[in-house]
């Protein structure tokens, strides 16, 4: 006879937008939990943010005990302006008792005989045990600590009960007791000049995968929001992939002839030059045609307001409002000041995966490069997100800033460019006759053959065109043109010899 | 009528187990493995036995063979607490088994089936 059987752990969510993603689905239920973070890291907004969630999407009744020396009108009136507090689950649903002085008076074992009674009378599906340290100062021994958490463990387990912790850790680092539990989950913000970061790391949780390292989160009016590494959650594999001759086009007839017909569907392009040489301007022409084909595409900007950028178009004759306004362009507006990295993986994620865009511009890799505080992993990011749009197929631009408008020397401010780019379009001003020309030139096109000449890049009021090669000059590249038909080449820094 | 006997070799599990049933008014007695179980039938036959299978000294159908050919015993009912497969204890002769992990309202729904008697009045 057998009075039940084994159960697969069930899954209970946990209200906090991106922790489900990094823990692969919530937390385990009847399993026990820690939450390690110094004061201000965010701990118990954490565990009220679960518990109100707790309440409202899995009817659950939640029992927190607070193990300190504080009050509960103070701690729930610092809630109340979070949106997940709701005054009408207290305290029914969600109970607020004080354990501080029975674990005064009566050590240990009082607390475990009042967690063990409370949490039955108020038939408690979710435990949050704020303080531990409190605990820890009371406990005869570490060993005497250990058994109270491994006792805690196995009484709320065995009543079905969810149980978070959570510690300062008293600030010394991880100790043997804090590794018992079933997961363990830390909250630190880091500083990195002046700026702050905050920051979860998920060190342990049985009996399921886990989206390791760093992930960046916020304290919103909402609550945390985490933000999971997009190196964690780009899908690998081979990309199901367009047809090899499908290309998306410019919209520029000389562009696309260079290009024999447009970038290949889904591969990522490098529009590579100094400010002023029209990168924005190609990146947006690239955008507008595909709108104009009936795709919905995406221009992601941390430079160019969305009015300034349908003003800047419209100087070129590029009537950007009617695409927005029929929704087949979306524009959205990062200004580059304290940007998060994981935070604009996870809203380039969810345009690419939920907006059914076919073309991203990207414009401002420099503006990535800062968001990502570790400057290699900017890198990794890149390769994720080209992976991620080869995989569904979209298209993507971003334009990489060259430091340097002249000379000589161009120092490419990325490395590993085959991880994160297919293509790279070259573009660049030079000073020909008294006059600054812009020219574009394909440095690179993945499996597709081009047109490998510099060729002129003209904006005009009416549109861009790109035009025949120059014939009279070489070393345009360079930065410093020479006349083929003049004896004496052009030297840096000084004027034209024997003219 | 006698107490309740827990017998598993993880001391937390025992702990727990004892303090949930005290709480609930049963009478229990605890052993770590099957000979310390012995021990403690001969000073007070229970009225259930809650058995782990896997332990150290004497396992749980060592103990249940010793019970068996003890006739004082051998009509105590047992009840398998176990995390194997059902293939290693289909086999025995239990009043019921309890596949780990298992929740305090599947232990005392067995506890009230065999043992209604060790509640204390």
């Amino acid at each position: 006879m057998t009075e039940g059987t084994p159960r697969v752990a069930e899954r209970i969510s946990t209200g906090i937008p991106g922790l489900d993603t990094v823990l692969h689905g919530g937390f385990r239920k009847a399993r026990t939990y820690m939450l390690m973070g110094l004061p201000g890291s965010g701990k118990t907004i954490f565990a009220n943010q679960v518990s109100f969630h707790h309440v409202k999407r899995h009817g659950g009744r939640v029992l927190y005990l607070t193990l300190l020396a504080e009050s509960h009108t103070e701690l729930v009136g610092n809630l109340s302006s979070l949106s997940y507090f709701d005054p009408t689950l207290l305290p029914d649903a969600i109970t607020y008792l004080s354990a501080f002085t029975v674990l005064e008076q009566g050590g240990l074992d009082a607390l475990a005989e009042l967690i063990r009674k409370e949490t039955k009378n108020h038939q408690a599906t979710l435990l949050v045990l704020d303080g531990l340290v409190a605990a820890e100062e009371v406990a005869p021994s570490q060993q005497a600590i250990k058994k109270f958490i491994h006792g805690l463990q196995v009484v709320t387990g065995l009543m079905g009960c969810t149980t978070l912790i959570l510690t300062t850790g008293r600030g010394q680092g991880l100790r043997a007791e804090h590794t018992m539990v079933d997961g363990l989950l830390l909250l630190r913000q880091r500083l990195f000049g002046a700026r702050a970061v905050r920051e979860l790391l998920v060190r342990k949780f049985r009996g399921s995968p886990y989206l390791l390292g760093k992930h960046s989160f916020d304290i919103t009016e909402d609550g945390l929001v985490i933000y999971p590494r997009l190196e964690t959650l780009a899908e690998s594999g081979t990309p199901p992939g367009p047809p090899m001759d499908a290309k998306c086009a410019f919209g520029i007839p000389g562009m696309d002839a260079m290009l024999t017909g447009g970038v290949p569907q889904g591969s990522t392009t490098i529009l590579l030059g100094p400010s002023g040489s029209g990168k924005t301007l190609l990146g947006l022409n690239f955008l507008a045609e595909g709108a104009r084909r009936g795709e919905r595409v995406h221009y992601f900007a941390f430079y160019d307001s969305p009015e300034r950028m349908v003003t800047q178009a419209a100087g070129i004759g590029l009537d950007l409002k009617p695409l927005i306004d029929r929704g087949d362009f979306e524009v959205s507006f990062r200004p580059p000041t304290e940007n998060l990295l994981d935070k604009l993986g996870v809203q380039l994620l969810d345009i690419i995966r939920t907006h059914g865009v076919r073309r991203l511009f990207l414009d401002g890799y420099d503006a990535l490069r800062r968001a990502a505080l570790r400057q290699p992993r900017v890198s990794r990011f890149l390769a994720a997100l080209v992976n991620e749009c080869r995989m569904r197929g979209v298209t993507m631009l971003y334009s990489v800033e060259l430091a340097s408008a002249f000379g000589a020397e161009v120092t490419f401010p990325m490395t590993g460019i085959s991880m994160v780019a297919e293509n790279v379009l070259f573009l660049r001003q030079a000073e020909l006759n008294s006059q600054l020309r812009r020219f574009v030139s394909v440095l690179k096109l993945r499996n597709s053959p081009h047109d490998a000449s510099l060729r002129e890049l003209r904006i005009h009021t009416t549109g861009m065109e790109v035009a025949d090669t120059f014939t009279d000059v070489e070393a345009m590249m360079s930065g410093l043109p020479r006349s083929t038909t003049w004896s004496e080449p052009r030297r840096p820094g000084g004027g034209r010899q024997g003219t | 009528m006698g107490p309740i006997l827990i017998v598993d070799d993880e001391f937390g599990i025992v702990e727990a187990m004892r303090d949930l049933l005290n709480d609930e008014g049963y009478r229990t007695a605890i052993a770590l493995n099957g000979k310390e179980a012995l021990e403690r039938m001969a000073e007070e036959r229970p009225c259930l036995v809650l058995l782990d299978y896997m332990m150290p000294v004497m396992n749980g159908p060592a103990l249940m063979e010793a019970m068996e050919r003890n006739p004082l015993l051998r009509d105590i009912p047992v009840v398998m607490m176990s995390a194997s497969p059902p293939d290693y204890w289909k086999h025995l002769r239990c009043a019921a088994f309890l596949p780990k992990p298992f929740s305090l309202d599947d232990l005392l729904g067995v506890v009230k089936r065999f043992a209604q008697g060790a509640i204390l009045q």
